[in-house]
């Protein structure tokens, strides 16, 4: 205890100034009791209401693993470009044989034009 | 009351069919200490009766909210300590518009009350002790005139017992120069 503390303690001591009316604590409880209303019974959706979010979240869990697995990959896409571009590659390929072309008179005609 | 009954007494709050009987005992357990915590806040017997009403109905209407983790006694006095501060900022508002109260002063108010058993120098340390923040004069009553250990107020109001004790000591340190200057 310091110094200030005991300067308190001297001058007013710990005791309760306050009072309450007689028989005040007696009557307290029951008055308490009285006011208090009827809990009401908790709805069953209140209780089960843990339950139906946990059930939402899987859900939209499954139903978003689902969408993500059955649309195609960004990998997907460049294989099918590529497939195109090989057989545009393959069609002026055969062209140019056909044409009885090589790559070097192409571009001179390209050139010239 | 033992760990043992406490927690006799937590389940027979939980259940429906025995709650109402469980919370009466409550209230005749608790309602004197809770009534002193609450007076030494609001400071009249009429506003500490209508304030210690409000805490029972709102742990009645809360009595879902009580999870086990503190004690039946720790809740409602968070509950208590709450609702007092609601209703000293409810009603320094109201003291704002009408400006009886300021005129008047808290000791003129104690001496004037019948429920008021203290002398002069009691009721200056009431003003004095009515002036502090709210955190202050928490403390200040719990460890003056309950000497409540700190880690049980640090429970009660979610401080930590470094920041009651420096709260505390200031607030002593406050109303020791209330009464210097006085003097």
């Amino acid at each position: 205890m310091d110094n200030e503390e005991k300067y308190l303690n001297q001058k007013f001591g710990k005791e309760n100034p306050f009072r309450v009316p007689d028989g005040y604590f007696d009557q307290l409880t029951d008055r308490v009791m009285a006011q208090l209303p009827e809990r009401r019974k908790k709805s069953r959706f209140v209780t089960l209401r843990p339950w139906l979010y946990a059930a939402a979240c899987v859900v939209c869990v499954v139903v978003l693993g689902v969408t993500f697995l059955s649309y195609p990959t960004k990998m997907e896409q460049p294989e099918n470009v590529a497939a195109i571009v090989n057989n545009d590659n393959t069609y002026i390929d055969e062209a140019a044989d056909y044409a009885m072309l090589d790559n070097a008179e192409i571009y001179a005609c390209l050139a010239d034009n | 009351m033992t760990v043992a009954d406490e927690q006799f007494l937590i389940k027979q709050l939980g259940d429906p069919k025995t709650q109402r009987k469980a919370f009466e005992r409550v209230v005749r357990e608790y309602s004197e200490q809770l009534y002193w915590q609450i007076r030494r806040i609001v400071l009249s017997h009429d506003d500490a009766d209508d304030v210690l009403q409000n805490v029972f109905m709102k742990a009645w209407t809360h009595l879902d909210d009580f999870h086990c983790e503190s004690r039946i006694s720790t809740w409602l006095y968070r509950i208590a300590v709450n609702e007092s501060i609601d209703f000293m900022r409810r009603k320094k508002n109201q003291a704002v518009l009408s400006t009886d109260d300021i005129e008047t002063g808290v000791a003129n108010q104690l001496m004037a009350d019948n429920f008021f058993d203290g002398d002069e120098a009691q009721a200056q340390l009431q003003e004095a002790i009515a002036q502090l923040p709210d955190v202050q004069r928490l403390v200040f009553n719990l460890r003056y005139y309950d000497d409540m250990k700190y880690s049980d107020i640090s429970q009660m109001l979610h401080t930590s017992e470094g920041a009651l004790k420096a709260s505390y000591h200031i607030a002593v340190k406050k109303i020791t120069e209330f009464f210097k200057q006085r003097d």
